[in-house]
């Protein structure tokens, strides 16, 4: 008997060859490596997505947005020039219609307005079911791992770094399922009022790209070189703001200044500490997304009345090339990192978290409650979209499988660049020879400490080098800090406007000679740690 | 005629019809709400919270008519959006009108931002049942756990919210049954006779940044203190030592706020917590507020935020403080369940609850509890960088110089001192200076102490005041020169304390101006959580009244009021049964007799004569039930003015001035009427609030939390010994 189905064989035959074919010609278009991986993402995101048949209740925050579709068609056929427009929009909590504002998110983003998940914001009235907070923003997360943000401004805040409110939820948009994305709090004046710490707003200053007024992208501007560059978004009185802002930017700007003055004049005008936290986390986080250009703010403290800053949208393992230990996001890192005391206290900070959260393991078990947390909703989520190769243009839908996978990957890189800046921090290779003055080599990063106790009512001037250190008395001990010296790479412009520059650590090889000879019990420590050097024979 | 001994036959109609009667009588007696007297049947072996499982079954009304017992709230529409308040939109208040037993007003109305429900905010001018503000929740069956956890709440003396079961109209259409939940405010504090107390709330949600520094409900400068004093302690708790963060909590409140959340089951990250912050003591205090949404008993494991709380889990003696609490509630609920079974039995029937019992004993007394609370603590994002430049106090633990004070005090008046307690015993004390003791520690006055107070002296207790005389043996409080009264002997708490008082003579006071706070009593008792007195006499005096208690639960038995005194008693914010109380009036002077404010006051039995003023005054808007007394040749019997409401039922009022006296500007009844025994009264009846009823039913007496059946007293014997010889010392 004749079996029939020749023809289905050759239907079958004809489509291979047409998606071969498109294939090939995507390639040609593309290149292999971009068709390969949009591809692919393509096929997993079709066929393994489909595979999880009950993911189990969200343990996310499901937001319901219901916006009408012709608003939407509107703003959807003229982005990304349509994203500062706000359309009237409800969100439904708890069966309750909360009237809000809608707008699409960002121009200079594509993961923020190509494929099927844009990023918008909300704006709502006083009493909403998230307030205190007024404006939120609702981020497609740009990685495939969904939490790299996430986990980066939890580390930066962890660490005492003023951080935005940010959550992962569950968006479900006019009844249908929009997907896993990042809740975050857009600040304002009202930076410190939500925060239970003042009762009116404060001075707060945005540093990003310019904004879009007419359909093109205005050309970048490096934020510290005006104050005119930062955009106030405080209804409180600027008039002291803005004075000091200008006096921060004059002394960034002016190169001519000693150190110590440099150093005397920003005390005054930064809360010193919060940005050596803030440079530490940008250390820990691994990140150099927050530049000369975008992604900074100012806050001026109701209590200090100096400018502390907020870790913005920070991108855990997006880091500098080379991961330098002395990364130069902005002008203002350019200078503060040349103030041995100040890098010294950023060091700490980093050494400190690094303890905490690489250590005993502070990280981890937020990462792996959070992936638990967010899994049903991951699994939910048929409309994940990111960048699926390098290029920008590149949003396409991905799948589960790059979610897992982002997973295991970010665990390694974390652990890796931790192993590798604790190992960095923590050096204690130092080469020390004794004779009537102190000889100390060593070609590690870290500063050193010496510790002595005398009788001595005086501070001892230990020379070091050609520099006269004054020690300074610590519970009953005299002690001095050993600061490396710092110096651009070989070709690098010296100036604190040229972006993304690191410093390195001239090796040490120093002499150091105290009033009295070196003292008998002597402790030689890293000044990071505290622990004792290792002397090299 | 000889019956046939061949046995008939029953067909299976016979039993059918049989089944159909059964069925149809008990379904009748159910459903015509009948049921009541087969609880009372000792032989049926039903336990009472078994009726509500019979009531579901059988009880077929309607569910509206079924839970009709429930107070009705009635909503109007609103001039500023269409609709009623179930289609009201976003968060914004509106303006309705509301209405509920004898209150009518604009009210205004908006959704709750957190869960489903409606918040209820009253004009300063109109305040419902002494209330600003209120919160409806929808009333599921999860709403019987709330009270159940209340009735614990209440047993153990912290400070909490009430419920209530109410059904809610809007519009004309019913949206079914609420919880309504107090709100906690000022109003809330006042109510319960809180004075010079500030609101704190804060949340342990780490990843809220929102949360991480205590909202003070108080002035700038209060604000920025009370941030500090918390910061500090939470600091110096973060690095191990806890004995600042002790100092500053009521650790009582606090292991029993933690006791009522494990039993709750909620995640404490969810919700902030109220606390009351006492500037005279400097204590906080937690306040128990049910959680507001469906619990999740599987709730995480992860980190809090720092807060006043858990950290004192870390505390050896805390937490054996938390697990003893723990033994006495197991051990005690079941007792505490019968004994509020009729509440329970109303609620279930209300809610058509199924459920036995939502709370077990293994769960309350689980020994892993303090373990699962004490959690890991982070601060909250970006709390370092906040802190910079915060005012924060020195470390100053007070205990230390409580202790050495306290320890010169006992050295001087020969007290003892063991553990928190301060013990007066037997024997006689002349006080010459006002005597302060600080909060947690509790003053014990044994039988036979006898305290002679100088000229304007008081005595203040700011923890738990034991008096533990007897009729035989009381313990005596007196002015030392008759012409010289002293001040007051006062308690001054923050929520938790206790007053139980028994064996009482006191007279000679004035009334003293103590910690800032007018404690116009010869004895004042404010803002304490409970208190009990029994057996006690309270004489002459110059005070504004012979007792005050000003805010929490009271119970009186045996107390007698006697000689000259400008008032007796002035209740206020208070939810109180006193049963047979005596007073006696001099004749001489206007003494009033029972003056009540604010509250819920039942008063059983009793007899009230010869007293020149009102024996019986309701002046605010307390609520007053007034049950067996003999009220004889005062000048009123019964006044009920302002807002108040007074129901009277089989009473004896017999040769007063005037019997009834009811004026009132608002609207409602403000005498109800039952039977009662009037005769040779001047006037019986004065002023056109009076309504006439003719029987008490359960729901009324259920406001006052006494049962509808009275237990009838045993007659006592004569054994031929004295009064005094027969209460047993």
């Amino acid at each position: 008997m004749k079996r029939g189905g020749g023809g289905t064989g050759a239907v079958w035959l004809v489509l291979l060859a047409v998606v071969f074919v498109s294939f090939i010609v995507f390639a040609i278009l593309l290149g292999p490596d971009r068709a390969v991986r949009i591809a692919t993402a393509s096929f997993l995101s079709t066929t393994v997505d489909g595979l999880a048949e009950d993911p189990g209740p969200h343990q996310l925050r499901v937001v319901e947005v219901k916006v009408d579709e012709a608003y939407l068609d509107s703003l959807n056929s003229d982005l990304p020039w349509s994203g500062g427009r706000n359309m009237p929009a409800t969100l439904v909590q708890n069966g309750v219609h909360h009237p809000v504002k809608f707008r699409y998110r960002g121009i200079y983003s594509a993961s923020h307005y190509l494929g099927g998940k844009k990023s918008f914001r909300l704006t709502l009235k006083k009493n909403n079911p998230f307030g205190p907070y007024r404006k939120l923003n609702f981020i497609n997360p740009k990685s495939f791992n969904l939490l790299n943000n996430h986990m980066g401004l939890w580390i930066a805040g962890r660490m005492g770094v003023a951080v935005p409110w940010n959550e992962m939820v569950f968006v479900r948009l006019n009844g249908r399922d929009y997907g896993v994305m990042e809740m975050y709090e857009q600040p304002d004046g009202s930076f410190e009022r939500y925060r239970n710490l003042t009762k009116d707003d404060v001075p707060v200053y945005k540093g990003e790209y310019p904004a879009v007024t007419a359909r093109e992208i205005p050309e970048k501007r490096s934020l510290w070189r005006k104050a005119d560059y930062w955009e106030y978004e405080s209804k409180a009185d600027s008039t002291v703001a803005r004075a000091r802002l200008e006096a921060l930017v004059d002394i960034i700007d002016d190169s001519t200044l000693t150190l110590p003055y440099r150093r005397d004049t920003l005390a005054k005008l930064i809360d010193v500490d919060a940005y050596a936290r803030y440079l530490a986390a940008m250390l820990v986080v691994n990140t150099k997304h927050m530049d000369q250009f975008h992604n900074q703010w100012l806050v001026m403290s109701e209590r200090t009345g100096l400018f502390y800053p907020i870790f913005w949208d920070a991108l855990l393992m997006f880091p500098p090339d080379g991961e330098p230990l002395y990364f130069i996001n902005d002008a203002l890192a350019h200078w503060f990192l040349r103030i041995p005391e100040w890098r010294l206290l950023r060091d700490r900070y980093a050494y400190q978290a690094l303890q905490d959260l690489h250590v005993e393991g502070a990280f981890m078990q937020e990462y792996d409650r959070t992936i638990e947390r967010i899994k049903p909703s991951v699994l939910a989520d048929r409309n994940k979209y990111g960048h699926v190769s390098l290029y920008p243009a590149d949003v396409h839908r991905n799948s589960v499988v790059h979610v897992i996978s982002s997973f295991a990957n970010m665990r390694a890189t974390v652990k890796a660049h931790w192993d590798r800046t604790l190992h960095r921090l923590a050096d204690r290779n130092v080469r020390v020879e004794r004779g009537a003055a102190l000889r100390l080599t060593s070609t590690n990063e870290v500063p050193v400490e010496l510790r002595w106790r005398s009788f001595d009512e005086r501070p001892p001037a230990v020379v070091a080098g050609t520099d006269t250190l004054t020690a300074t008395r610590v519970d009953g001990w005299w002690s001095v800090t050993l600061h490396r010296t710092l110096t651009l790479p070989e070709g690098s412009w010296d100036r604190p406007f040229a972006n993304w520059q690191h410093y390195l650590v001239k090796p040490m090889d120093l002499a150091v000679t105290f009033p009295s000879g070196v003292p008998s019990g002597l402790r030689i420590t890293n000044a990071i740690t505290d622990e004792a050097v290792e002397q090299a024979p | 005629m000889k019956r046939s001994s061949k046995r008939r036959k029953v067909g299976v109609m016979p039993w059918l019809i049989c089944l159909l009667l059964a069925g149809a009588s008990l379904v009748a007696l159910f459903s015509l709400g009948g049921s009541g007297w087969l609880r009372t049947v000792t032989v049926l072996p039903v336990n009472a919270l078994e009726w509500s499982w019979y009531e579901g079954l059988f009880d077929r009304r309607p569910i509206a008519e079924a839970g009709s017992s429930a107070p009705i709230l009635r909503f109007g529409g609103s001039k500023e959006v269409d609709g009623c308040i179930d289609a009201q939109e976003g968060g914004a208040w509106r303006t309705r009108w509301f209405e509920a037993d004898g209150y009518g007003d604009s009210v205004e109305v908006r959704n709750r931002r957190l869960g489903a429900g409606f918040e209820v905010r009253m004009k300063p001018s109109a305040l419902y049942k002494e209330q600003r503000r209120m919160v409806l929740v929808p009333a599921s069956e999860a709403a019987m756990r709330t009270k159940y956890i209340e009735v614990i709440a209440q047993d153990l003396g912290i400070a909490t919210v009430s419920n209530a079961l109410v059904r809610v109209l809007a519009c004309g259409g019913d949206l079914g049954l609420f919880r309504l939940q107090e709100w906690v405010d000022d109003q809330w504090a006042a109510r319960r006779g809180m004075r010079g107390v500030s609101l704190v709330r804060m949340g342990m949600d780490p990843t809220r940044p929102d949360e991480q520094f205590p909202v003070v409900k108080a002035d700038s400068s209060e604000r920025v203190q009370l941030r500090g004093i918390i910061e500090r302690a939470l600091s110096e708790a973060a690095a191990g030592r806890t004995e600042l963060l002790a100092s500053l909590v009521d650790e009582k409140a606090a292991a029993a706020w933690l006791l009522l959340a494990w039993i709750d089951g909620r995640d404490l990250r969810v919700e902030p917590v109220h606390f009351t912050y006492q500037w005279s003591n400097a204590r906080f205090s937690p306040i128990y507020e049910p959680p507001r949404e469906e619990v999740d008993h599987q709730a995480g494991n992860g980190p809090l935020a720092p807060n006043l709380l858990t950290p004192l889990l870390q505390r050896t003696d805390f937490r054996a403080r938390f697990e003893r609490l723990q033994a006495e509630v197991a051990a005690q609920w079941p007792e505490l369940a019968d004994r509020h079974a009729a509440m329970f039995i109303s609620w279930a029937a209300t809610l058509r609850s199924t459920t036995v019992d939502p709370i077990s004993i293994a769960h309350i007394a689980n020994s892993n509890a303090a373990s699962r609370l004490q959690r890991p603590l982070m601060n909250g994002p970006g709390h370092a960088t906040f802190v910079n430049g915060m005012v924060l106090p020195p470390v100053a633990v007070r205990t230390v110089e409580d202790t050495i004070g306290l320890a010169q005090l006992a050295k001087r008046y020969k007290l003892l001192l063991q553990g928190d307690s301060i013990i007066f015993p037997r024997g006689k004390y002349t006080i010459e200076e006002d005597l302060v003791f600080p909060a947690g520690r509790a003053v014990l006055l044994l039988q036979g102490a006898r305290l002679f107070m100088g000229k304007g002296r008081s005595l203040l207790v700011k923890g738990d005041l034991y008096i533990r005389g007897t009729l035989r043996n009381p313990v005596f409080i007196r002015a030392q020169d008759d012409a010289q009264p002293f001040g007051a002997i006062a308690v001054l708490g923050g929520s938790s304390q206790q007053c139980a008082i028994s064996g009482l003579y006191v007279s000679g006071g004035a009334g003293a101006k103590l910690a800032g706070i007018e404690c116009g009593g010869m004895l004042t008792l404010q803002g304490a959580s409970r208190t009990i007195i029994t057996s006690s006499v309270f004489q002459e005096n110059d005070a504004n009244a012979s007792l005050v208690v000003d805010g929490g639960e009271l119970e009186m038995r045996d107390v007698r009021y006697e000689n000259e005194a400008r008032k007796f008693m002035h209740v206020d914010h208070v939810r109180a049964v006193l049963y047979d109380l005596v007073m006696v009036g001099a004749r001489t002077n206007e003494t009033t007799g029972l003056h009540i404010g604010a509250g819920t006051v039942a008063a059983l039995g009793g007899t009230f004569i010869g007293l020149n003023g009102p024996a019986v005054l309701a002046d605010g808007a307390g609520q007053v039930l007034l049950r067996n007394a003999r009220l004889s040749k005062n000048s009123v019997a019964i006044r009920s003015v302002g807002r108040g409401e007074v129901y009277a039922e089989g009473n004896t009022i017999d040769g007063n001035g005037l019997a009834f006296d009811a004026v009132s500007d608002g609207a409602g009844d403000r005498l109800i009427l039952y039977p009662n025994v009037l005769s040779g009264n001047t006037l019986d009846r004065q002023g056109s609030r009076i309504k006439e009823n003719t029987a008490l039913d359960e729901t009324t007496v259920s406001i006052f939390g006494v049962p509808l059946q009275l237990p009838v007293k045993e007659e006592r014997k004569g054994s031929g010994r004295s009064r005094r010889g027969r209460t047993g010392d």
